[in-house]
């Protein structure tokens, strides 16, 4: 375990630096560094690739960095079995290309994911286009170990398919930010490798065309289709549409999309995109150009989703914007929005009206990226879901001395 | 014990004919589908979740257990009341109370029967994937409890991969939902955590659902083998060419001969092992994929490969799969079902394990299980009525489920921990991973009330205080 306590910058979160740095080098030490911060009360922030601290409200306690970078890093890949078992540190990049060898993969798309490390992924949780076809990462994960802030490496599931042996704490650790332990390795069953992927983009200025297109589209999608729907300052829309599966299967989507918009007689400019264009949705306000904005995550009941966009868009127009963008997904009912504003106080208004507008549909709108003065003036969590107070039991049974990256989950967790 | 105040204060929150507690009236509740067995002191039928949060208050008034039971078909003891106490029995609550068509939801009452959601949507071109073969008369809840699998969850997940919220009462009385109409609720993922706590973490009282489309079409293969070792190699290959059939069952050649003996379905006599390979989807599809197993199985030498004709005959495969256990009455008294996982590749090595478990105890094993999930069910035959016979079987099955854990398998995939496990986690976790499962429970009840002594190894209060205590500030 090295300590190290120069070179902290690149250790701020949200403006706020560590006392010291800390590189255990495998889970054991991990533990045990939890072990003694909890009995000194040295307050902890997990840090991997360092891609995604920006998640998350505003630090109330922030002794130690823990620089997981240096922890072991390992993928067995067990392809005849379709599973997988790697360390945290891992990248999903170097993940996919291990089970690439084999024609495998595991079916994540999240913002920046090809960057993230397998534990942020984890620990993060983002919502991603491919949840519409493929399920969420929850639904893969088979096991994991944890280093818990008792000294210990715990192991929850395993690395079978199929497992209900004990309580199932490895779903409680995803998405939970950290804030119960740090997850040290993890398990997933895997997909062999689609035959084809195609992406399609559809553009056309009138929004209620689009939204048209959409809810044909939508229902023929099946399990093999994701549609995400951008809409850019209220006006200009472009309908972005993935397909997945056998070549055949694949092209029978494309031709029944294009039956529809003939049947419809819409006129729209129809192009396939490549990966990279795909991406660039998948990164919805988390690109290199999206510096200064603030993203809204909204979740609601799927069928709700074009009410609730149509409520944005009626809002937006009262309040000075430089840039307003939502990216929708109906299948799945996530709805992000993107907001730019010199104006503080106005982006404000505009974040807590969205939230109430969101609200009378019984959804959530959380600020999945934002910068420190609105933390500081908003809770970026927003409405707390009714067994709130269940979560913070389970904080203080997990953390007793509330030592894990607190302050910065829901509910000031 | 209950004492006559008790009783009826029950009584008045559901009424004198929901209340029951002579001795002959319990007996039939020391059951559940396993061999333990345990009377409770009084059983109540509530019909809402206000009543049983009202039992709930009055439990811990007279510091009185809560046992919640749905069907009782249960396989690890889950249901049985090991230390007595109120069984809460929620099969009034079984009510369908919406369907959501446009986001393909229902909302359910804990004691539904889990065939018969599948039957209400099925005229919407819907169903309910989660299908244990108890599907017939186990309830959702239940399912909810044990986290409940079933042949299709190879394909389609099992049934934490279905739920989407859970209205549940807790160990203080408070009703509250977990979960919601969508995924990614802020906040801890504690509907996960709560299925599969096998109702040790509180009472589900409503639930909603996900309902998938019915496939446009289905084909059933019959695929048999000279030898169980060959079968196994073939779901291996079949998993590792990339498809994911809808299901894989496998069935020895002892369970082919009770079958035949009792359902008559027309598995071939001559099988050392047969498997039903299950493909669903579009037409066409199906139709590429039937292909591929054919292939499969033909270039192993499978002894002979049939897929059903019509619809008669693919319920007749699965009546014989699902009837086998029932059928293995026809092959001794009792058996003693055992629920082990392990990984895929593992199949053909554990079977020849069990093989030599069934010959030290000098006892027959059929198996009959989820090949594709690598989900055995190893059932010891035996008659429980010869001295010293339950403690032989019991060892072995402890034996069995080493065998899983030796080769990177677990000790249940589809049953539950229960009481019948329980001592047994020990091969699986360490105390600090207990105490962490144990953490979890105290949030959500931290008095022990509900279903005491199962999951944990130890007594009612689980291996609770000694080891949890070591590790508190």
């Amino acid at each position: 375990m090295v300590s190290v306590d120069n070179d902290l910058d690149k250790y701020i979160i949200d403006g706020i630096s560590p006392a010291k740095t800390v590189s255990p080098k495998s889970p054991e030490s991990l533990a045990d560094l939890l072990r003694i911060a909890s009995e000194n009360q040295w307050r902890v922030v997990p840090f991997g690739f360092g891609q995604m601290m920006c998640i998350g409200s505003i630090s109330t306690g922030y002794d130690i960095a823990l620089d997981l970078t240096e922890m072991p890093k390992y993928i067995q890949h067990n392809s005849e079995d379709l599973t997988v078992t790697c360390s945290n540190t891992v990248s999903y990049q170097e993940l996919s290309d291990k089970l690439k060898e084999k024609n495998q993969w595991l079916p994540l798309d999240s913002p920046r994911i090809d960057s993230q490390s397998i534990g942020a992924l984890l620990a993060c949780n983002l919502p991603s286009p491919f949840n519409a076809s493929f399920g969420y990462l929850r639904d893969y994960a088979l096991g994991m170990k944890t280093a818990t802030p008792f000294g210990k490496v715990t192991k929850s599931g395993g690395t079978v398919v199929k497992n209900v042996t004990g309580f199932d704490l490895t779903r409680l650790h995803i998405g939970a930010l950290g804030t119960l332990g740090i997850i040290t390795e993890a398990s997933f069953k895997i997909i062999p490798m689609p035959e084809k992927h195609s992406f399609i983009k559809i553009v056309n200025t009138n929004i209620a065309h689009l939204l048209d297109v959409n809810s044909q589209i939508y229902p023929a999608l099946g399990s093999v289709g994701v549609s995400e729907l951008l809409i850019k300052d209220t006006k200009l829309g472009e309908l972005y549409l993935h397909y997945v599966g056998t070549e055949r299967i694949v092209n029978q989507k494309l031709l029944e999309m294009k039956t529809v918009l003939f049947d419809h007689e819409i006129n729209a400019s129809v192009e396939e995109i490549d990966d990279s264009d795909w991406c660039k949705i998948r990164d919805f306000g988390w690109t290199d150009s999206d510096k200064g904005i603030v993203l809204l995550r909204i979740n609601c009941v799927p069928s709700d989703t074009e009410n609730i966009i149509n409520q944005i868009n009626r809002l937006v127009p009262n309040y000075d914007q430089q840039e307003f963008e939502t990216l929708s997904s109906f299948k799945r009912g996530v709805i992000k929005c993107k907001l730019k504003s010199q104006n503080i106080k106005d982006i404000q208004t505009l974040i807590l009206n969205i939230r109430d507008a969101v609200r009378a549909f019984n959804g959530y709108t959380v600020v999945e990226k934002s910068q420190i003065p609105h933390k500081k003036d908003i809770d970026i969590w927003g409405y707390l879901p009714e067994s709130f107070t269940l979560m913070k039991k389970i904080k203080s049974e997990f953390d007793p001395f509330n030592i894990m990256n607190i302050g910065r989950f829901i509910g000031g967790i | 014990m209950v004492n006559a105040t008790l009783i009826k204060e029950l009584k008045k929150i559901v009424g004198n004919e929901y209340v029951m507690h002579h001795a002959d009236e319990l007996l039939v509740f020391q059951y559940d589908g396993s061999t333990d067995k345990a009377i409770p002191d009084v059983v109540v039928f509530p019909k809402t979740a206000l009543e049983i949060s009202s039992i709930i208050t009055i439990a811990n008034r007279y510091d009185q257990y809560i046992i919640p039971r749905g069907a009782g078909t249960g396989l690890s003891g889950g249901a049985v009341p090991m230390y007595g106490g109120i069984q809460l029995v929620l099969t009034r609550m079984n009510s369908i109370l919406s369907i959501d068509l446009e986001n393909r939801l229902a909302l359910v009452e804990p004691g539904v029967v889990n065939l018969d959601l599948s039957k209400y949507v099925a005229h919407m071109g819907l169903f309910y994937a989660p299908d244990p073969s108890s599907q017939i008369s186990c309830t959702i809840g239940g399912n909810i409890a044990e986290n409940s699998g079933g042949p299709h969850c190879l394909k389609y997940g099992v049934t934490t991969n279905h739920v989407f919220a859970c209205e549940i009462v807790t160990e203080n009385g408070e009703i509250i939902w977990l979960g919601d109409k969508f995924r990614n609720v802020p906040g801890y993922d504690l509907l996960s955590s709560f299925v599969g706590s096998e109702g040790m973490m509180g009472i589900a009282t409503k639930i909603i659902v996900n309902l998938l489309p019915i496939p446009e079409s289905v084909k059933t293969h019959l695929a048999s083998f000279a030898t169980i070792e060959q079968a196994s190699f073939a779901v291996s290959t079949v998993i590792s060419s990339g498809l994911i059939p809808g299901a894989i069952e496998m069935m020895d050649k002892l369970t082919i001969e009770a079958v035949e003996n009792v359902v008559k379905c027309g598995y071939p006599d001559t099988a050392g092992a047969v498997l039903l390979i299950e493909v669903d989807g579009d037409n066409e599809e199906v139709n590429e994929q039937s292909k591929q197993i054919m292939d499969i199985c033909n270039n192993l030498e499978c002894q002979d490969i049939t897929v059903a004709a019509s619809l008669e005959e693919r319920n007749a495969l699965w009546r014989g799969r699902k009837g086998a256990l029932g059928a293995l009455g026809s092959l001794a008294p009792n058996y003693f079902l055992v629920d082990g996982v392990v990984p895929r590749t593992k199949l053909p090595e554990t079977l020849r394990k069990i093989d030599t478990i069934s010959n030290k105890i000098g006892l027959p094993i059929a198996n009959v299980f989820h090949a594709g999930d690598g989900n055995l069910h190893p059932c010891i035959l035996f008659d429980e009525q010869k001295t010293g016979m339950s403690e032989r079987v019991l060892e072995a099955g402890g034996e069995i489920l080493q065998a899983c854990v030796d080769v990177g398998g677990t000790l249940t995939g589809e049953h539950g921990v229960g009481f019948e496990k329980k001592e047994f986690m020990y091969k699986v976790f360490s105390n600090s991973d207990l105490d962490q499962m144990l953490r979890l429970k105290s949030s959500f009840a931290p008095n022990g009330r509900f279903n005491p002594g199962k999951v944990f190894p130890g007594g009612p209060k689980c291996f609770d205080m000694a080891t949890y205590n070591t590790f508190t500030k």
